[in-house]
């Protein structure tokens, strides 16, 4: 049960940071005496946290399910044309940074949340469909090669060999999916859409450092939750299968 | 006489090539630079003779689909992509001549048939192998470089912006490449002996990574975020601190910040790269009676030195996006033009920044590619 | 050779060697048998001090191992294990060369001791520049071998050194070693779990159980005298009688005589050999020649099961 409380840790931390940020004036009118507005009030900070994370699940969702489909799609018979395109595809594109991806996706489909949504969901499928590739193709033949000889159809044969197998490390690149995006729906707020990263530019432009501090430690608490939760239900169903060195932006 | 069916990955892909004029804006044409501009379809776009030439890449594309031909798919896919981008060109000349004010900026339909033409490429030089890859790395470079020197693009919006900024874009590059190697210079120096020390004594191990795992999942702009403020305090205590540099906003936070993201994929590299040497290795390496250095040096590092070589690899690519990032608080560099043209809805300035950003990451990844050893081919000698 | 004189080892608490008083005369072909836990790995790395005892004394050539630096006593030893752990990352000439460029040969005699000990174990001169990652099972512990006598050490320590490979190419390998043992007078050290290999190998069988020694003698002195049933169990309780007659060569019944009706059988086969073929054929007298056809006499029945 140990492995349940570090992301209750993290959870409570989280929300009483959104819900009580605003008590805290006093401690930030302390800290920054200069500052006439030491908390942000243009947004409550649960509402900033409720888009950002809508942000996050929709995008996030649809990368998992879309991601997954590709991967296995591609590892079946009839889509295994395909797999040297998505494998090349998905290790190339993590090399372009998140935020470029940002900031060319805008130009080329618009302002607001739609072009950022899909800029998000676009990159956030390059680790999952990366790792349930990697996942499937490291299930060991002879285990495949027993399920067929015992008579699984192909599909049961996916649905309780496979991908029960590669779990862990679907699991893992869908962690590294949405922990990117956590980080690079904050910085939608650089087109327009409202997230946690709001206050951080609000913040960076009036000069005004205790935005930029509100901002910062709500989008590093929701970072840690959440990827507190994946390592618990990491520990939890698998027994552990090691944390990725994968990169956030 | 049996056919063979067509290409399944290629066909698809230029089918879809061919539909997306019918949806999506080729260029959009605005009357100046802060205005959002209107659709032009591609079919209004296209005239003379780089329509034909696109029109026959196009035919050509199928027919190397239809008929299985890789080579023919990379010259072909490379004449659809320059030919659209002459196309682009030429709408945007014609444009200048009757409203200098006007900005032709590249729309949603260029992109995404640039983009499947690009994946086409992709694909037909993954079939031929190293030798294709090659071929179609030098065809797209080289229509590039021709389109650009020729001055057919010169009047995209795009390019009008490069003229603009010209001489900030070069000093942008340079200081981007300046806080990458300022922050992975001393990461490296630090993360090697501590990913030495993580393997040595596994209780500095479970200690250490986990901690820069903490690091790594806290989003970039949140970390610079928090170092803003305890950085600004720290220098309005010691007013010489922030004579040399240090202070909220600007280089110091950001490199700080790059340094401790960087930590974590070199120290833990250097580590599983160590721990990767097979056990049955180390005890040969002592019973014919090696020194511990001579374990170390002569077994354990040349083993390990291939992941800690991707570990730098991983960690210059991600300190080249990060680094993008930290213009939001000061350090400059590309990520400054970047910003300035989403902040005013200068779209096509965002690109001049984003486009060299990607440039930077994906060319650092290639070379440390090509200098790493692969665990096939590691040459004995 | 050496002496081992009342050594102990714990780990964790558990007694791996318990006690133990051994010694191997120079030329002797030493092997260690016993289960998986009876501490015969640990004995044999507290030789070259990969292991060192809690108590008691290991002499090498009448010095305490002690008193020699590890890295230099090591470099005096050959040492091959199952897994071999050929350096990945070098040539199969490099680490041919290992511990004579350790100790600092000059190149032309490491380059003509590689050439010599390839020949010597009938490896490919093309294979000199291979990885070791390109090398069959066989090719790479013959690698291994090769790497433990480059420096011509007396005393070689083998831990189960064959235990991975298929039979075929494992009867091979110890007919080679076994060759190559008689051409050099080396003297080996060898932990197997196979009671076959160590009889047909070694001129000194020690029975190890948890840490003790059970019996240490000769194989024939084993065959007809097992020191209890642990011993019994591993010779095999029926055929015994059997590997007893495989350690005798069939010369040894051999009686002059002559018998036309009398199937052959070589002069180097042993006498299990010959009673297979009296009972495949169904007769009771074998006509003994030489590899030139030469009838030397012959081999009765009565003679192999008398003993």
């Amino acid at each position: 049960m140990t492995s349940l409380l570090r992301p209750c840790v993290w959870l409570v931390l989280l929300l009483a940071a959104s819900f009580g940020m605003t008590s805290l004036r006093p401690l930030f009118a302390a800290l920054f005496p200069t500052l006439e507005r030491p908390v942000y009030l243009q947004e409550g900070f649960a509402a900033l946290l409720l888009a950002h994370l809508e942000l996050v699940a929709v995008s996030g969702v649809l990368a998992g399910i879309i991601g997954i489909a590709i991967g296995v799609a591609v590892t079946r018979p009839w889509g295994a044309a395909y797999r040297g395109l998505a494998e090349t595809l998905s290790a190339a594109g993590q090399t372009f940074p998140p935020v470029a991806v940002l900031a060319i996706a805008v130009p080329s489909m618009g302002f607001g949340p739609q072009p950022a949504v899909l800029a998000l969901l676009l990159y956030g499928l390059l680790p999952v469909v990366q790792n349930t590739i990697a996942g499937l193709t490291q299930v060991p033949p002879a285990v495949l090669d027993a399920a067929t000889g015992l008579g699984f159809s192909p599909f049961r044969r996916l649905w309780r060999v496979e991908l029960p197998l590669a779990a862990p490390l679907i699991l893992t690149g869908l962690r590294v999916s949405v922990i990117i995006t956590i980080g690079t729906a904050a910085l939608a707020s650089t087109v327009g859409v409202t997230t946690l990263g709001s206050p951080i530019l609000l913040g960076l432009s009036a000069e005004n450092t205790a935005y930029v501090l509100q901002g910062a430690v709500l989008i590093g608490l929701l970072a840690l939750a959440v990827d507190a939760m994946f390592d618990a239900a990491l520990t939890l169903f698998f027994a552990g299968a090691g944390r990725p060195a994968g990169g956030t932006s | 006489m049996r056919l063979r069916p067509p290409d399944p990955v290629l066909l698809p892909l230029v089918v879809a090539l061919g539909m997306v004029p019918l949806g999506l804006a080729f260029v959009t044409v605005a009357r100046n630079r802060l205005v959002t501009g209107r659709p032009m379809p591609l079919w209004h776009a296209a005239q003379g003779p780089e329509a034909i030439l696109s029109l026959a890449g196009l035919a050509l594309l199928l027919l190397a689909a239809l008929k299985r031909g890789p080579w023919l798919a990379i010259l072909s896919g490379v004449l659809v992509m320059g030919g659209l981008g002459w196309i682009a060109g030429d709408v945007a000349q014609l444009q200048a001549i009757s409203q200098p004010a006007a900005r032709v900026s590249l729309g949603g339909g260029f992109w995404l048939m640039q983009a499947l033409a690009a994946l086409c490429l992709v694909e037909a030089a993954r079939q031929t192998g190293r030798a294709g890859k090659a071929l179609a790395t030098l065809l797209v470079a080289a229509a590039t470089a021709s389109l650009m020197m020729s001055g057919t693009l010169d009047d995209l919006s795009l390019l009008r912006e490069y003229a603009n900024r010209r001489d900030v874009l070069g000093p942008a590059l340079l200081r981007h490449i300046e806080i990458v190697t300022l922050a992975v210079a001393p990461t490296v120096l630090i993360g090697v002996p501590l990913g030495v020390a993580c393997y040595r004594r596994e209780a500095i191990g479970r200690l250490v990574l986990p901690t820069l795992g903490v690091v790594q999942t806290i989003p970039s702009i949140a970390l610079f975020g928090l170092m803003l403020a305890p950085l600004a305090a720290l220098a309005t205590w010691q007013p010489a601190l922030a004579r040399i540099g240090i202070s909220g906003v600007g280089m110091a936070p950001a490199v700080l910040a790059l340094l401790l993201y960087s930590l974590l994929p070199i120290a833990s590299n250097t580590q599983a790269g160590l721990a990767s040497v097979p056990d049955s290795v180390r005890d040969a390496a002592r019973g014919i009676g090696m020194t511990r250095g001579q374990i170390f040096w002569q077994v354990e590092a040349q083993l390990a030195f291939p992941a800690l070589l991707a570990g730098l690899r991983i960690t210059i690519v991600q300190a080249t996006g990060l680094a993008a990032v930290a213009a939001l608080i000061g350090a400059g560099g590309l990520g400054a033009i970047m910003f300035d043209g989403l902040f005013t809805g200068a779209l096509d300035l965002a690109l001049l920044g984003a486009i060299p950003v990607i440039g930077l990451a994906v060319t650092a990844d290639l070379l440390l590619r090509l200098v790493t050893p692969r665990a096939t081919d590691r040459a004995p000698s | 050779m050496i002496r081992l004189e009342q050594v102990r080892r714990a780990f964790n608490g558990r007694e791996a060697v318990a006690g133990v008083d051994l010694s191997v005369a120079r030329g002797a072909f030493c092997a260690l048998i016993g289960k998986s836990g009876s501490g015969k790995s640990t004995l044999l790395r507290m030789i070259n001090r990969l292991v060192e005892p809690d108590s008691g004394r290991v002499l090498f050539e009448d010095a305490d191992v002690r008193s020699l630096a590890p890295e230099q006593l090591r470099r005096r030893i050959g040492y091959v294990i199952q897994s071999v752990g050929l350096f990945p990352h070098w040539s199969v000439a490099r680490n041919i060369a290992a511990v004579p460029a350790l100790l600092q040969w000059d190149r032309p005699m490491i380059a003509a001791r590689v050439r010599e000990l390839m020949a010597l174990f009938d490896l490919d001169p093309a294979l000199a520049k291979a990885s070791p990652a390109s090398l069959s099972g066989g090719q790479a512990q013959r690698v291994g071998v090769a790497r433990a006598l480059a420096a011509d050490p007396d005393l070689l320590l083998m831990d189960e050194p064959f235990g991975a490979l298929d039979p075929v190419t494992r009867a091979t390998l110890q007919t080679e070693l076994l060759r190559i043992q008689r051409e050099t007078g080396k003297t080996i050290v060898f932990v197997t779990h196979d009671m076959d290999e160590a009889l047909k190998l070694a001129t000194q069988v020690v029975v190890l159980e948890r840490g003790r020694v059970v019996q240490d003698t000769t194989p024939d002195a084993m065959l007809a005298n097992p020191a209890d049933d642990l011993v019994r169990d591993l010779l095999g309780r029926e055929d015994r009688g059997l590997r007893r007659l495989a350690l005798r060569p069939v010369r040894s019944a051999l009686r002059p005589g002559e018998d036309p009706s009398a199937p052959t059988i070589p002069a180097d086969s042993d006498c299990r050999a010959a009673l297979s073929r009296m009972a495949e054929l169904a007769v009771s007298t074998l006509t003994v020649t030489a590899p030139d056809g030469a009838r030397l006499g012959l081999v009765h029945l009565s003679d192999l099961v008398a003993g």
